[in-house]
């Protein structure tokens, strides 16, 4: 079930008014069932995949309690550890378990052996990528004390794991941000429910207005064979553009829909392209998963003993800088390659969406004294207000130029399309009206180009003023319901919707 | 060993660190006040207090830590 989807409105207006009809102590029921159901209709009702759902939320229930009563420190690590790969091994099993029939295939025919191992078909549970996360996080923070008191009931450990709205994309919540606010019965504050429903219509607004409406130019231009010189860098524009809208729309959808039930969930976007460098970048680009990562991996990876001995080892054999720098430059690999990884199980995701980062990064790193040089040399003023554009165009053209190999079908795909962008690269088809032939005419393009306007407007009001909806309710209430009702008029006038359209799913609920 | 006593040795290990030898600890400094902290150089400078001061941080004590005033008295609680 779609979250853009009429039915999903029947049914999310339904558990809403459930919810705030129920007494506060049993809210969370509203929510448990809903999300139960939510669940079971997203896998078109198979009990069979939920339950793998269930039996992993449980198994970490029970461990979480089991950890603290475990006598000895190596036997609660022992035991958190193999939860850990247990609910890791299920997320790639079902999610991943493509990358290595390929590869090993691939090896086989390298040996000229036929291995001929085939894919099986089963069905993934609904949000495993997001579900898994979530849990790991719970094991890991209650064996760090960093949650004091694990969750005793076994029904509320269903929902933090299961709560509906972060299923389809995230974000990824931590218990200590949530479980006040999911079990403690939301008060009602009329403010904020009308707060939720703007960004609520905000989310529909980006995803129905115009990234489905670049989606189809994104279809033409990958799916036709058109991708090839200078329509490279084109599709790569339009699928950043349909990418950035859909995903943070997605995000507005489910944190507004959160608010309507009183239950804030973290921030998955902070204006990433006004970032001067990919750090900054993937700082302010699905931020929860940045911040899971740091925790919950790289801190781990880089605190644990092997790192340690590492560390000891550089330091006595290539001195005290590389005894700092090369293990955080081990640390970053192993990170960015899982961000990849966890993005698909295919050599396209890990290059796209990790393996390039760390490049770009780490050389960043390496290379900075010489970068300094250099601009010292050119006497470039690196405060002035160019060149801090310029930081940030080429931070979105990298990002940009990485993150379509995703669209590809391919990790080799990707590679031969930008050699022949760099090769092949034909400025004719820019204006021969060949853009003109992707699915968007005058008035379609017209309307991309005032969505992107209003989000560029947002953008710029909530760099001066924080949050934009507050800033407009306390300018003037008028003013404030005028733009609900325009958002809404404009999602009914101009969204991609109706009996003859299929809503394209999202991006990220496939990753 | 004393709070100044610790002060002292942990503005050594930040100053080389950071390769900055003007760096001045207070209860107050957080990453904001130096360049180049942050989440990665962190690590490694919680890895070299730990080598230095010889103690180990929890997990707990590593994502909660706000300013150097914590982490001076997470340091006097472990030698």
């Amino acid at each position: 079930m779609s979250i853009v989807t009429l039915r999903f409105f029947i049914f999310a207006g339904f558990i809403l008014a459930e919810y705030w009809l129920c007494p506060p102590k049993w809210r969370w029921v509203m929510l448990l069932l809903g999300s139960g159901y939510f669940l079971l209709a997203c896998t078109e009702y198979n009990l069979g995949v939920c339950a793998v759902f269930a039996a992993e939320a449980l198994l970490t229930w029970l461990v979480a309690l089991a950890i603290r009563r475990v006598p000895g420190e190596r036997a609660r690590w022992a035991l958190t550890g193999l939860t850990v790969v247990v609910l890791a091994a299920v997320m790639i099993l079902y999610k991943d378990i493509a990358f290595f029939i390929n590869n090993i295939n691939g090896i086989g025919s390298l040996l000229g052996k036929d291995l001929g191992l085939e894919m099986p078909q089963w069905l993934a549970p609904f949000g495993v990528s997001y579900f898994t996360l979530i849990l790991i996080g719970y094991l890991l923070d209650v064996r760090w004390e960093t949650v004091e008191q694990p969750q005793r009931n076994p029904l509320k450990m269903l929902l933090f794991a299961g709560y509906f709205p972060q299923l389809t994309s995230g974000p990824f919540s931590r218990y200590n941000d949530i479980s006040e606010a999911l079990f403690g019965g939301a008060v009602w504050n009329r403010q904020r429910f009308y707060f939720g429903f703007q960004r609520f219509l905000w989310g529909l607004f980006k995803k129905l207005v115009l990234a489905d409406r670049l989606g189809m130019a994104v279809s033409v231009v990958y799916d036709n064979g058109l991708c090839q010189g200078a329509m490279v860098p084109v599709g790569a524009v339009l699928f950043v553009g349909q990418l950035y809208a859909d995903f943070s729309g997605c995000m507005d959808i489910v944190i507004g829909l959160s608010e309507l039930f009183g239950i804030p969930l973290a921030e998955n976007f902070r204006r990433p392209f006004s970032s001067e460098n990919l750090s900054v970048f993937w700082r302010r680009w699905h931020m929860t998963l940045g911040f899971w990562l740091k925790d919950y991996l790289l801190y781990p990876t880089l605190k644990s003993r092997w790192m340690g001995k590492l560390r000891k080892a550089c330091k006595k054999h290539l001195g005290k800088k590389a005894s700092r720098e090369i293990p955080t430059y081990v640390g970053m690999f192993i990170t960015w390659f899982c961000i990849g990884f966890w993005h698909g199980g295919s050599w396209k995701y890990i290059f796209g969406s990790g393996l390039f980062f760390f490049a770009m990064i780490a050389g960043g790193m390496l290379l900075k004294p010489l970068f300094q040089r250099l601009t010292d040399a050119l006497h470039i003023d690196t405060e002035a207000r160019y060149w801090r554009y310029f930081q940030r165009l080429r931070t979105a053209c990298l990002f940009t130029a990485s993150v379509s190999f995703d669209r590809f079908v391919s990790f080799q795909a990707g590679l031969q399309a930008w050699k022949s962008a760099l090769t092949a690269f034909d400025p004719r088809v820019l204006v021969d009206g060949t853009l003109l032939q992707l699915g968007l005419d005058g008035k379609n393009l017209l309307v991309c180009g005032g969505c992107l306007a209003a989000m560029l407007a947002v953008s710029l009001l909530q760099e001066r003023v924080g949050s934009v909806r507050a800033w407009l309710a306390e300018k003037n209430t008028l003013l404030s319901a005028g733009v609900s009702v325009l958002l809404f008029l404009a999602v009914l006038k101009f969204g991609c919707y109706g009996p003859d359209y299929q809503a394209a799913s999202f991006i990220y609920a496939g990753f | 060993m004393d709070r100044a006593s610790i002060f002292e040795k942990l503005t050594e290990v930040f100053q080389d660190v950071f390769d900055d030898d003007s760096i001045a600890l207070t209860d107050d400094t957080t990453a904001a006040d130096i360049e180049d902290w942050d989440s990665l150089t962190h690590i490694t400078l919680l890895a070299t207090v730990e080598e230095e001061f010889g103690m180990k941080f929890s997990m707990k004590a590593v994502q909660g830590m706000k300013n150097v005033g914590e982490m001076v008295d997470l340091i006097a609680a472990a030698v």
